[in-house]
């Protein structure tokens, strides 16, 4: 049976590395509007399963849908421009352009101007540079940033960063944001003003699949949680069903002898 | 003596340093060695030759078709060879840059011939005399050609919009890719940037030597590879000070040692650098790929 009306969808999603298999059968639903968790141990795929879904890489077998359109063939490139956009876990940055200028550059690849244009300096270059930069700049004040645009992205606080990528990756104008844990290194205070950002994005139609592992912020935030242990998916349900869910709760506890392994 | 030698240099110099910029260019968004760009710059001078003596076009032409035609070979080049490469190993890349080498001057030799050419003389070259030393007009246009390329490459890159994604892409290919960057277009626009500053630095040679031959370009690619080295590889501003430096010591060898001694300083500087520090002056040096 295929829903039509989601808007992200995985069906029998399966990668291993030499191997090793990371995501194992992955079928799940992403429903328009919907903020949805991807919880599991270390090592249990999540990160592998979103690098997956933006084509950084390929599925063995599988095949991945967005707003109905099969996106499994397409290249990372073309999976942003349809409207999936996304952060990393570990801060992938321009460390030494400005912040206003990270933003800048997501901008980049969705302008009228050619690169003729850009290299002559022609007026409509400048015109559409104005523009948006003035967009960037709204951005940056949503995500409390538009006081640091000036300064080098690599020399900002740890919050910042992660609210810096999330602002950039918002910059390709996306339908479907992917957070790969972004209150990692977060303090609770912090956690919870990025709760609210999110929930604001939430509010103007973006929809979010987020990896966490500050179980509060995805209890909080997240209206259904997808579990994931050894590349399988173990549970699905509403934040308070997978609190009590057995198999979940044996994962969390007694799986960590394996922790160290598949994680890409 | 050392003046003389000074201005001969830094007129060498701007030379390697411009083919250098190619290299590095591309290297800093692949980590590729193309090492057939010395033949870019062969091509470019024999396409100002064919414009100017074949067809006997005025030299605007000539420079407008150098521009095009290298950035066009450029472009081929990575679309047809380097691209289906991409995600083969380093050593298999380095050996398929040889062979584009290969491939590329053997063409030129069918095309026009093993002789080397006379190139048609456009301006008179008039020496001038200053406190002894001599210079040709076409000594003081080179360098001020070379400031004017290299400013406008430094724009280019550091403050348009071009330039940033060629800088998100050199940094972080994938991710790069995520924001909606097509990595192919990125690569190709430096390929075409590179092939056409190295083009241009062909022209420039084969009217201040007066001749141009098919194999011009391995002992120059040679040099500015060497420049590369010297300045950082994948550092802008290092390819263009290693050019000059590499001018410089091959002009005081020719002058102070002997013109034989001329071939060797090149690699002498490049076994002194990789020994005492392989990153190079401006040191960007990082593991690509990974």
């Amino acid at each position: 049976m295929t829903k039509s009306g989601s808007c992200l969808e995985l069906n029998g999603v399966t990668k291993s590395f030499m191997g090793v298999v990371a995501v194992n059968d992955v079928t799940f639903q992403l429903e328009r509007g919907e903020i949805l968790g991807l919880i599991g141990p270390n090592g249990a795929g999540k990160t592998t399963l979103f690098n997956v879904i933006t084509k950084l890489s390929s599925p063995d077998s599988g095949t991945i849908r967005f707003q109905g359109q099969d996106i499994t063939q397409l290249r990372p490139h073309q999976v942003n421009r349809l409207g999936i956009a996304r952060t990393f876990q570990n801060i992938r940055l321009l460390d030494e352009l400005s912040v206003l200028d990270n933003v800048m550059t997501a901008y980049s690849p969705r302008v009228k101007t050619t690169k003729i244009g850009c290299i002559l300096n022609l007026p409509a270059y400048r015109t559409e540079e104005k523009t948006l930069r003035e967009r960037a700049y709204e951005l940056l004040e949503k995500g409390n940033l538009a006081d640091k645009a000036g300064i080098e992205a690599g020399s900002l606080a740890y919050a910042d960063q992660r609210r810096l990528e999330i602002a950039r990756a918002m910059a390709t104008g996306p339908e479907l944001l992917l957070l790969d844990e972004p209150t990692a290194g977060m303090s609770a205070t912090e956690a919870m003003e990025l709760t609210e950002y999110l929930a604001d994005l939430h509010e103007i139609g973006i929809n979010l699949l987020i990896i966490g592992h500050d179980m509060r912020f995805i209890m909080g935030l997240c209206q259904r949680i997808v579990v994931l242990n050894y590349g399988r998916i173990i549970a699905t349900g509403k934040p308070e069903d997978i609190q009590g869910n057995e198999e979940v709760i044996k994962a969390y506890l007694g799986g960590s002898h394996h922790a160290t392994s598949g994680r890409a | 003596m050392f003046l003389q030698q000074v201005v001969n240099g830094i007129t060498t110099g701007c030379i390697y340093g411009l083919v250098a910029l190619g290299y590095t260019l591309i290297f800093g968004v692949i980590g590729l060695i193309n090492f057939a760009h010395g033949e870019v710059y062969m091509f470019g001078a024999f396409i100002a030759f064919s414009v100017l003596a074949l067809l006997g076009g005025p030299f605007s032409l000539a420079i407008v078709a150098v521009i095009i035609g290298t950035a066009l070979l450029g472009c081929l080049m990575d679309g047809l060879v380097y691209r289906p490469m991409r995600m083969a190993p380093r050593v298999s890349q380095l050996i398929t840059a040889m062979a584009v080498s290969i491939v590329l001057r053997n063409t030129a030799m069918l095309a026009w011939g093993t002789r080397t050419r006379a190139f048609p003389s456009i301006f008179p070259l008039r020496a001038m005399e200053f406190w002894g030393i001599r210079v040709t007009q076409l000594q003081l246009a080179i360098p001020v050609l070379t400031l004017l390329l290299m400013i406008g490459l430094h724009l280019l890159i550091y403050r348009t919009r071009l330039g940033k994604a060629v800088r998100a892409t050199s940094l972080d290919l994938e991710m790069a890719s995520a924001l909606g960057i097509e990595p192919n277009h990125i690569i190709a626009t430096i390929f075409a940037l590179g092939a056409s500053m190295g083009g241009l630095a062909g022209v420039l040679v084969s009217i201040f030597y007066g001749s141009l031959s098919f194999d011009m370009g391995v002992a120059v690619g040679l040099r500015a590879f060497v420049a590369c080295i010297l300045g950082g590889i994948g550092s802008i501003h290092g390819a263009m000070l290693g050019g000059l430096i590499i001018g410089l010591a091959e002009a005081m060898a020719v002058g102070y040692i002997s013109p034989g001694y001329k071939d060797a300083i090149a690699f002498l500087i490049l076994t002194l650098v990789l020994i005492a520090k392989p990153s190079g002056i401006f040191g960007v040096l990082v593991e690509k790929g990974g």
